[in-house]
């Protein structure tokens, strides 16, 4: 018999607003402990991603050994993972036209 | 234009000082406080279990009295400041906190948009908790309706940036260059080529999107960065900080926001 997926809401395992790279780690190792093979991430309630956390979140999903399906992922967050899955499209850079040293 | 933050940082360095001969601030003579200055002070003065003299102004006197009662739970919506907040020592709580920060600015709404202000403040939280090594660590924010701005500022007592990179065998002159390194390349302590382009981002996103400005105090060096007038390029100003008067033990990044900003296309930058 197969085993129903896992299902994990993030807003309610961690926040609304997903910031920081260690509550990924926490996500990660509770899913690679859990006995289900298929693993569905629901993003309902999300409000927000950092850039860390959607890098994070990249990478342990490309190492884990479970089967990851994510659910109802909000626009904004899917900007931000696409974004870093294509971090060589640099647009804006950061433009120094002056430099100064004081020492103080 | 926004205000430079560095002239904040050296109050906070005069009143150290003065506070390390007496070991009593005196803060008799304020009669204005940033959180760039009332941040590292508040720290000090924890860390030390300092007191200090009154601003003889009331309203000052009590302004930094309800900013330095360090209560997480006092944190209000309704209010235009955040106090002292620790952040936790481990970051399982740390989402809430920043939580309750996002309440406070409405979610950032008016700050370049709800996206860029949660990217800007995150990214901050989360340097501190994977590169410092803090033991105690502080946010505390200020919103200033007439003068236009927001105000946030996060301090640690860990290891700095010069420190971390320097631990993880990268090369630097010093702090100074460490801090302008880290602005300039994106490199990460941690080492992968997808980290590291937390304080980069954040730095482009504050002074290219946003047009606001920021000050980075970690050990023996600062860089603020900020425009001086519009259209121009980023001003970066250097700052070695001698032994004796403005070196900070662990790190300090203060921002001013300036606001109602129009949105954002945080994607631009995140790459």
């Amino acid at each position: 018999m197969t085993m129903p997926p896992k299902v994990i809401r993030l807003a309610d395992v961690i926040f609304e607003d997903l910031a920081l790279r260690d509550s990924v780690i926490r996500l990660f190792k509770a899913i690679e402990d859990s006995p289900e093979t298929q693993i569905d991430i629901d993003f309902s309630g999300v409000r927000s991603m950092s850039r860390s956390f959607a890098d994070e979140y990249l990478t342990r999903r490309s190492q884990s050994i479970k089967t990851i399906r994510e659910n109802n992922i909000p626009a904004n967050v899917q900007r931000m993972l696409d974004a870093v899955s294509n971090r060589s499209k640099v647009k804006k850079q950061f433009d120094v036209d002056s430099v100064s040293l004081s020492i103080v | 234009m926004i205000p430079e933050l560095w002239p904040e940082y050296e109050k906070f360095c005069r009143l150290r000082k003065e506070a390390s001969v007496s070991n009593l601030s005196d803060l008799r003579d304020i009669d204005w406080i940033y959180p760039t200055t009332l941040l590292p002070l508040g720290s000090f003065l924890i860390a030390g279990r300092r007191a200090y003299k009154e601003p003889r102004n009331r309203d000052v006197a009590d302004y930094i009295s309800i900013m330095l009662r360090t209560d997480p739970g006092r944190v209000d919506g309704r209010r235009s400041y955040v106090p002292l907040v620790p952040l936790p020592s481990t970051s399982t709580e740390g989402d809430r906190v920043l939580g309750s920060i996002y309440k406070l600015h409405d979610h950032g709404r008016l700050y370049g948009g709800e996206n860029a202000f949660k990217y800007l403040i995150g990214e901050l939280v989360d340097n501190v908790y994977q590169h410092s090594g803090f033991s105690n660590a502080f946010v505390m924010a200020q919103r200033y309706d007439k003068k236009g701005f927001v105000e946030v500022a996060i301090i640690d007592d860990g290891i700095t940036i010069g420190g971390s990179l320097r631990r993880a065998g990268f090369r630097t002159e010093d702090d100074v260059a460490a801090i302008a390194r880290v602005l300039k390349e994106g490199i990460s302590a941690k080492g992968a080529d997808t980290r590291g382009y937390g304080l980069r981002s954040n730095a482009s996103i504050f002074t290219t999107g946003l047009k606001g400005e920021m000050l980075i105090v970690s050990g023996g060096g600062a860089v603020e960065i900020g425009r001086s007038e519009p259209g121009r390029g980023v001003r970066q100003n250097n700052y070695r900080l001698e032994e004796d008067f403005c070196p900070l033990n662990g790190t300090l990044v203060s921002v001013r926001i300036p606001f109602p900003s129009e949105e954002i296309d945080l994607y631009d930058y995140a790459t």
